[in-house]
């Protein structure tokens, strides 16, 4: 039996019996990469050398920015602006929802931690006003996904890892349109359904006076993408520097303009990011450990190479991508994807001479869309934990926001000027 | 002092590292920007010095997440077997991980072990690589014992 099947077996029975994907990653690969080598020499060097990375170092920060801006109540008063200028609209929340998921996902990086701060603090808002709790779950999960496509996000740091060569700040800048565009689909799904079920009727009548109180309240935050973004679209920041300033811009508009937090209340945010963090760092180790047995096997370099000589037009690589990372989405997670499967896309991409940075943005949906597919999609679980639902309610709910997902990724790949006209317009 | 305490103790400690090395991984990158504008370029050691510091972190807080169960998995096949089925898989998937966690930690204390005998240090601040390479097998055996012997909820819950 080829190595590169018996990794593959032992991968899937281990996820299947809930070994952490991290550990299934890992233990897979020793027991392959051992049955190669004859010994384990390989595993403590790729450990180490696998988390020395630059590019990695802007992910501990991304995450920690998403905790200070929802717990310093920046995140919440972005929310309160925008219900004041559509709060009227039947389904207002819901749109308002997907608009502070897009505004979010350009604070930090990670789907998961802008699922967890969506839910708790536009979860208990939307239940009160009517909205199902498989339905608010269902939104924030498709919603906190964005995190992964709207700049700085941290699939795009990833990416920027397998693909060498690839500008990070590049590919944060062609995430903006797509961001948008996601966003947008999912605000449009949201308001039928809503309107559909008859939720959120807001009566009361516009008031151009609380809607400028709202704006003063929330422009600390509102400046806080433009800034990020901004600092990276004109080479102002590196996505790295760009990170560290999000997270002190957030505590300094925390601690000393909102005053919403004290010094005391950094601790737990600290702690919070470490274990998101390491979270996805063992992946990003374990999966190192799990390419390096693939690549050393060969196998799959012959398999992809096979294909990348059967296919015979640009359509056909990115029907296979999109088949192959929608499918690996249902059960593994956006890093463990990112480490082990673009790497075996890319020989095909490339011979293909397919844009780097369109097939990035076109990964990064893609990926989204997995982290709220079930079985696996970690955003559903983030959300019915916080609004302490089953898991199951919410799966009629998820599924018209994947069906308008994967038109945005039809469409994204049908009109790459999306993903491609902003990067174009970057100074040098 | 009784083992409860000791073991209290020890979290603490462990969340008092996490915290302090994030800090000060805010704060040097803080400065590298700051250094970038002030002197017109990063200051390269800093860099070394967050990338070494992070490898610490991770791996100790990668046992952190053991403690408070939060390592990603699927339950979904699980969680429909029936039950005696689903403590065998228990009972298995706790065999893999501790399994594979104590060769993590053989590995990588002999990585660490060959980095102190031939004196390895890091490219600019001339760091011992072993000091921070150490980080690995400990957390490795710091969540294989979590694996073990899990944590309370209610402790998890803290």
């Amino acid at each position: 039996m080829s190595h590169t099947l018996l990794l593959l077996i032992l991968l899937f029975a281990m996820v299947a019996i809930n070994v952490p994907i991290a550990i299934a990653l890992g233990a897979s690969a020793v027991l392959v990469g051992f049955m190669m080598q004859g010994d384990f020499g390989f595993v403590g060097t790729i450990l180490f050398s696998s988390l020395q990375k630059i590019e990695l170092l802007a992910i501990p920060f991304f995450i920690l920015a998403g905790h200070v801006f929802d717990r310093t109540g920046i995140m919440f008063r972005m929310f309160r602006f925008m219900d004041s200028l559509i709060g009227r609209v039947r389904g207002s929340t819901g749109l308002v929802a997907s608009g502070v998921s897009v505004m979010l996902g350009g604070l930090s990086g990670s789907g998961p931690a802008d699922t967890a701060a969506l839910g708790s603090t536009l979860g208990p808002v939307m239940t009160k006003r009517g909205y199902s709790a498989p339905f608010t779950a269902a939104l924030i999960s498709a919603g906190g996904s964005l995190g992964l496509v709207v700049p700085p996000s941290v699939a795009f740091i990833l990416y920027g890892i397998v693909v060498p060569g690839i500008s990070i700040g590049k590919m944060f800048i062609a995430g903006i349109l797509p961001g948008l565009l996601m966003g947008l689909l999912i605000a449009m799904t949201s308001y039928v359904i809503s309107v559909r079920r008859g939720y959120d009727a807001v009566n009361d009548a516009f008031s151009l006076s609380v809607c400028i109180k709202a704006f003063w309240a929330s422009v600390w935050g509102l400046l806080a993408p433009l800034t990020i973004v901004g600092g990276i679209y004109f080479g102002v920041f590196t996505p790295t520097e760009a990170a560290g300033v999000a997270v002190v811009y957030g505590l300094l508009v925390g601690l000393l303009l909102h005053r919403e937090i004290g010094f005391r209340d950094l601790l737990p945010l600290l702690r919070v990011t470490a274990v998101d963090t390491s979270v996805v760092m063992l992946i990003v180790a374990c999966a190192s450990l799990f390419s390096w047995v693939l690549t050393v096997d060969g196998t799959i370099v012959v398999i992809v190479a096979g294909l990348a000589r059967d296919l015979t037009a640009e359509w056909q690589v990115f029907l296979l991508a999109g088949f192959v990372l929608l499918i690996a989405g249902l059960f593994i997670d956006g890093a463990s994807i990112y480490l082990v499967l673009v790497p075996m896309l890319m020989p095909a991409v490339r011979a293909f001479q397919i844009d780097l940075t369109w097939f990035g943005v076109f990964v990064a949906v893609a990926v989204a869309i997995g982290q709220f597919t079930p079985p696996v999609g970690v955003n559903l679980f983030v959300a019915a934990r916080i609004l302490d639902i089953k898991f199951e309610r919410i799966i009629p709910d998820v599924l018209p926001f994947i069906g308008v997902s994967m038109l945005g990724l039809v469409l994204i790949y049908l009109f790459p000027a999306v993903s491609l006209w902003l990067p174009s317009t970057m100074p040098n | 002092m009784t083992p409860g305490i000791l073991a209290r103790v020890a979290v603490k400690g462990e969340y008092f590292v996490l915290e302090a090395t994030l800090v000060l991984l805010v704060l040097v990158n803080a400065t590298n920007v700051c250094a970038r504008y002030v002197f017109g370029r990063s200051i390269g050691p800093l860099f070394e010095i967050m990338l070494l510091v992070s490898v610490a972190i991770y791996w100790l807080g990668a046992a952190t997440a053991q403690r408070t169960e939060s390592h990603l998995g699927m339950s979904y096949i699980v969680g429909r077997l029936p039950s005696s089925i689903a403590r065998a898989a228990g009972l298995l998937r706790g065999f893999i991980s501790v399994a594979f966690l104590l060769i993590v930690a053989y590995s990588g204390a002999a990585l660490a072990m060959s980095q102190f005998r031939n004196g390895a240090i890091s490219g600019s601040i001339n760091m011992p690589l072993w000091v921070f390479t150490a980080f690995i097998p400990i957390g490795a055996l710091l969540m294989a014992w979590r694996i073990v012997f899990p944590s309370r909820p209610r402790e998890r819950a803290k």
